[in-house]
């Protein structure tokens, strides 16, 4: 079933923005392992969100290759990523309100031709990626009624209905309270467990720390590190990242990650008590 | 599914309506004529097939590509209060058929085809500058580079009818910005029939591809559709449809703008059930109008007068009706 | 498979346009048999736009309609048979009120014959049964294409020049069958024209005064002067009568062009003519007269600013009259040359000839109606 140990790799990619003149990345290469669920850490402007556009082909790079599933990402046409990966991006604007149902419908575009229409099974997975995230009973609210953290959750849905080997997301957690970042972590689990590769970026350690398998550190333009969760979260790479003093305590097989100056990091486990 | 139905019931109602205007009009006496009148007066055969019949269908074929038009642009601009319009398309095609006339002797295809090409042109125009305007949100900018376009080209029209000769070379300056089906006949029809139908049954077969040209594009992206183009079929398709109806009509407005709006609200901004039932609405709205506008007075109002008027007014009621929850 | 769809329905479509021409009813005459013509009064006639109208005979009942239809309406009158075969009125747009005491001195049954608007559609034509329309030549695409599908003879006339007078009054008498009247009519016409002519053969170059001729409008409160453009017969008339037109410049448009004082004080014309249509011209004569504005103007102090003559109509358009308004500027642009001629003879002589009045209703009917400096 696996053939190959990387299911995403990138070599030398070189990216700047039209017109910036700035170069976002000089040389990254990075890779993410098939299965696992990896974490692209970074300060903000790090360009976490430029990557996962990379990888998603949406942005193409000034230079370096950039393979899924051991193929050229040139070499696949634009359905196939549709079906090879989904994004969850930070936040969605739409300027039409559909219900949360026709939504998530709309994932499964990329096995429909142009001049199609949903069928009654397009349908049904639609539904089934509703329940999988625990919002069937959003099905036919609409979209503009729905809290930050239920479109959030319609959003995965969504993503699911694609029925990826690869999901992306952007900052997950983030304007989520602490009942819905939990849901949203169970969700996650869950697809890791059922085969599904996880990548999303964050710019919290603690959420890293708590969900990833792997962690990709980025900052300054490159790759500072990137290996399984426990050996990149260390003091010295954290510090060095954000340019502050951290702390990295080992509670039980997870780590924690504090400031040294008394204050602390926010954490946002699911049951943690607030630390002073 | 409630769009389903609703869409039944609106089709039937079009039918209805379509059979009852062929028997409306001003002959032998104003408004009704009685059916026996067809079997019995070789002038009422004729007035009926050579002249309602053509211009009935001209008014469905007018309401249904503005509408469908409108529901495009609504969608892929992300913006509800644009329509052909609005965007310099309506003009920029009625521009391109006064230029064809003018200087390119005027033949029906030549006349579509510069319409056509201009009507493109007014879009392309007015969504290249609504990216240069530093100035409010982008709902507000694609509207002000609109209707900038769309003055230009009406601007360009009224010279060019100041300068060509006033008695025969073209329509009168109010065919054109007031749009009017007079002087429709069987010939109008089937030329612009290879056009609407087709553009028509494109945004009709790809309504489903708009929700998702809605999307902001990383997504639209991410959903393996090739946003680029798809976004040019459909927009091709609607300025295909729109010049070749103002290129026999003139300028009709509101049509573009109100249907869709109430289309959403009928059965929701899933483009799925609301672009049938813009299109058939528009062809009901239209084909209403129209019946007023030949049949009211004696005289013809121009068509665009009593679609601003039921249009706009219908705009307005639901603009302060509900909060601006324009979806 | 959906593909197929969008390409089957395109070929359909463009076949369809392929027979554009769909004739569903055979555009036979609706007025006797369809057999080749035969008939000894078939005759056909060739309209302002150059289109061949075929008649099996001469048609009975003969409809105006659409814009401007007045001067048409003035023209069919010249013919005795005008009376009889115009079956309906269509309002006017100048001056309804007056546009119906004057048809109803022409037309005994005016008071029993139904009106209709000007803007009738094609229909609403049609319901009058009519054998022919006549139209000015723009009215063929609002209502001249429906009319034609409904298989009623349609035939543009234009009066607009002298020359369209000619050509469209044959056309005339052609349809109410008068060619002898005709002959009457253009013997009036061609005589009063050949004696301006001839009296302004040796006219020099220096001898033509520079003539500024202004239609006053107030409409909706604003006060505007406007200059015809030089294809127009106003312009016609005044080159006809001796003058030479100097606002041609300003008229590149296809109809009245508005110009302001400045303008026309920078002309400095020689000779003024005001044209009134929709209010009295004398009153606004007088007030220009007073205006020290104009008074500054040298035509105004040599009393050269006129107002142009009209009773019912103004005698500068393109109705019948304009003869009159021929004769009339001849004599005010060189008045040593026409001083024999007097105004209100021609006036009589116009109506009893081309009207067939009797001396009397001129005298009551038309003359108090007199307005401008016609003496």
């Amino acid at each position: 079933m696996r053939e190959h140990q990387t299911l995403v790799s990138a070599q030398g990619l070189a990216f700047s923005y039209n017109g910036s003149g700035k170069a976002v990345f000089r040389d990254l290469s990075v890779n993410i392992p098939d299965g696992s669920i990896t974490a692209i850490l970074g300060p903000n402007g790090s360009g976490k969100t430029t990557l996962l556009h990379l990888i998603l082909g949406f942005l193409h790079p000034n230079q370096g290759l950039i393979r899924l599933d051991g193929r050229l990402q040139s070499h696949y046409s634009r359905r196939e990523m549709g079906r090879f990966m989904a994004l969850v991006p930070q936040n969605e604007h739409l300027a039409f309100n559909l219900s949360s149902l026709e939504y998530v419908l709309l994932g499964r575009a990329p096995y429909l031709g142009p001049l199609q229409t949903p069928t009654g099974r397009d349908r049904e997975v639609a539904c089934a990626a509703l329940r999988s995230t625990g919002a069937e009973d959003l099905k036919d609210r609409s979209l503009d009624t729905l809290s930050g953290g239920e479109q959030q959750l319609v959003a995965i849905a969504r993503a699911l209905a694609q029925e990826p080997r690869l999901l992306l997301m952007d900052e997950p957690t983030a304007h989520l309270d602490l009942g819905n970042q939990g849901r949203v972590l169970d969700v996650v689990r869950r697809l890791a467990g059922e085969g599904v590769t996880v990548a999303f970026t964050t710019h919290n350690p603690n959420l890293a720390a708590s969900l990833a398998s792997h962690v990709i550190l980025i900052s300054g333009g490159g790759v500072l590190a990137a290996d399984a969760t426990g050996l990149v979260l260390t003091e010295e790479n954290l510090s060095r990242t954000y340019g502050v003093d951290v702390a990295v305590v080992q509670i039980g097989d997870r780590q924690t990650i504090w400031l040294r100056d008394a204050s602390c990091v926010e954490d946002h486990r699911p049951g943690a008590a607030q630390k002073l | 599914m409630t769009a389903r139905s609703t869409l039944f019931v609106l089709v039937g109602a079009f039918l209805v309506l379509f059979l009852a205007s062929l028997l409306l009009g001003r002959y032998p006496q104003p408004y009704w004529m009685p059916i026996s009148l067809l079997i019995d007066d070789p002038l009422a055969r004729r007035l009926v097939l050579n002249l309602r019949l053509p211009r009935v269908l001209t008014a469905c074929l007018l309401g249904a590509s503005l509408s469908g038009a409108g529901s495009v642009l609504q969608m892929i601009f992300r913006n509800p209060l644009v329509e052909p319009g609005f965007l310099g398309v309506s003009q920029g095609a009625a521009f391109g058929a006064a230029v064809s006339i003018l200087f390119l002797g005027g033949g029906p295809l030549a006349i579509e085809a510069t319409a056509t090409v201009f009507a493109g042109l007014g879009l392309f125009l007015s969504h290249l500058l609504a990216r240069r305007i530093r100035y409010g949100g982008w709902t507000l900018r694609l509207v002000l580079a609109g209707i900038a376009v769309a003055a230009l080209f009406s601007a360009g029209l009224g010279l060019l009818k100041y300068l060509a000769d006033p008695l025969t070379e073209l329509p009168a300056i109010v065919f054109w910005i007031l749009g009017a089906l007079w002087g429709i006949t069987w010939q109008d029809v089937l030329y612009i029939a290879p056009m609407v139908a087709p553009a028509l049954l494109v945004i009709y077969l790809m309504r489903w591809r708009l929700n998702l040209l809605s999307l902001p594009d990383e997504i639209a992206f991410s959903l393996g559709t090739a946003p680029g183009r798809e976004r040019t079929l459909l927009l091709g398709a609607a300025v295909v449809a729109v010049a070749a109806v103002v290129s026999v009509a003139g300028v009709v407005g509101w049509v573009g703008l109100i249907v869709p709006h109430i289309s959403r609200r009928l059965v929701g901004a899933d483009a799925q059930g609301a672009v049938p039932v813009s299109i058939v609405s528009g062809a009901i709205f239209a084909l209403a109008c129209d019946n007023l506008a030949r049949a009211l007075i004696a005289g013809e109002i121009p068509l665009g007068i009593l679609t601003s008027l039921f249009g706009a007014g219908l705009f307005l009621l639901l603009l302060t009706r509900k909060a601006p929850r324009l979806g | 498979m959906r593909y197929r769809l969008v390409v089957t329905v395109t070929l359909l479509s463009l076949a369809l346009a392929g027979c554009a021409r769909v004739p569903l009813l055979a555009p036979e005459s609706r007025h006797g048999a369809s057999s080749p013509a035969s008939s000894d009064t078939a005759f056909d006639v060739v309209d302002a736009r150059g289109r061949t109208v075929h008649f099996e005979h001469p048609p009975g009942r003969v409809l105006v309609s659409g814009k401007a239809n007045l001067m048409i309406m003035e023209a069919i009158y010249l013919f005795e048979s005008g009376a009889e075969q115009v079956p309906a009125f269509p309002q006017a747009g100048q001056r309804k009120a007056q546009s119906k005491v004057f048809l109803s001195l022409l037309d005994p049954n005016y008071e029993e014959k139904p009106q209709f608007q000007w803007s009738a559609s094609g229909e609403q034509i049609a319901s009058f049964d009519p054998d022919v329309v006549l139209m000015k030549s723009f009215m063929a695409d609002q209502v001249g294409r429906a009319l034609e599908e409904l298989g009623i003879p349609v035939v543009y006339v234009d009066f607009e020049t002298p020359e369209q007078y000619t050509r469209d009054l044959r056309i005339l008498a052609k349809l109410l069958d008068e060619e002898e009247r005709l002959d009457d009519i253009l013997e009036y016409y061609d005589s009063q024209q050949e004696r301006v002519t001839e009296r302004l053969r040796d006219l020099s170059r220096e001898e033509e005064p520079r003539v500024l001729l202004l239609q006053y409008s107030d409409r909706g409160g604003e006060v505007a002067f406007n200059v015809p453009p030089a294809s127009w017969i106003q312009t016609v008339l005044v080159e006809r009568s001796g003058g030479r037109p100097i606002w041609t410049d300003a008229a590149q448009g296809g109809g009245w062009t508005v110009v302001n004082f400045e303008q026309i004080a920078a002309w400095n014309p020689d000779k003024v003519f005001v044209v009134n249509y929709f209010s009295g011209v004398d009153q606004v004569v007088e007030k220009l007269r007073e205006d020290p504005k104009w008074q500054s103007l040298a035509a105004v102090q040599e009393g050269e600013l006129y107002g142009f003559p009209k009773d019912f109509y103004s005698w500068d358009q393109p109705d019948p009259r304009w003869i009159l308004g021929l004769t009339w500027l001849a004599k005010r642009m060189h008045p040593a040359r026409f001083s024999d001629v007097d105004i209100e003879t021609e006036l009589f002589t116009f109506f009893e000839e081309m009207y067939r009045l009797e001396e009397n209703v001129i005298e009551n009917d038309i003359v108090p109606h007199l307005e401008g400096d016609w003496k």
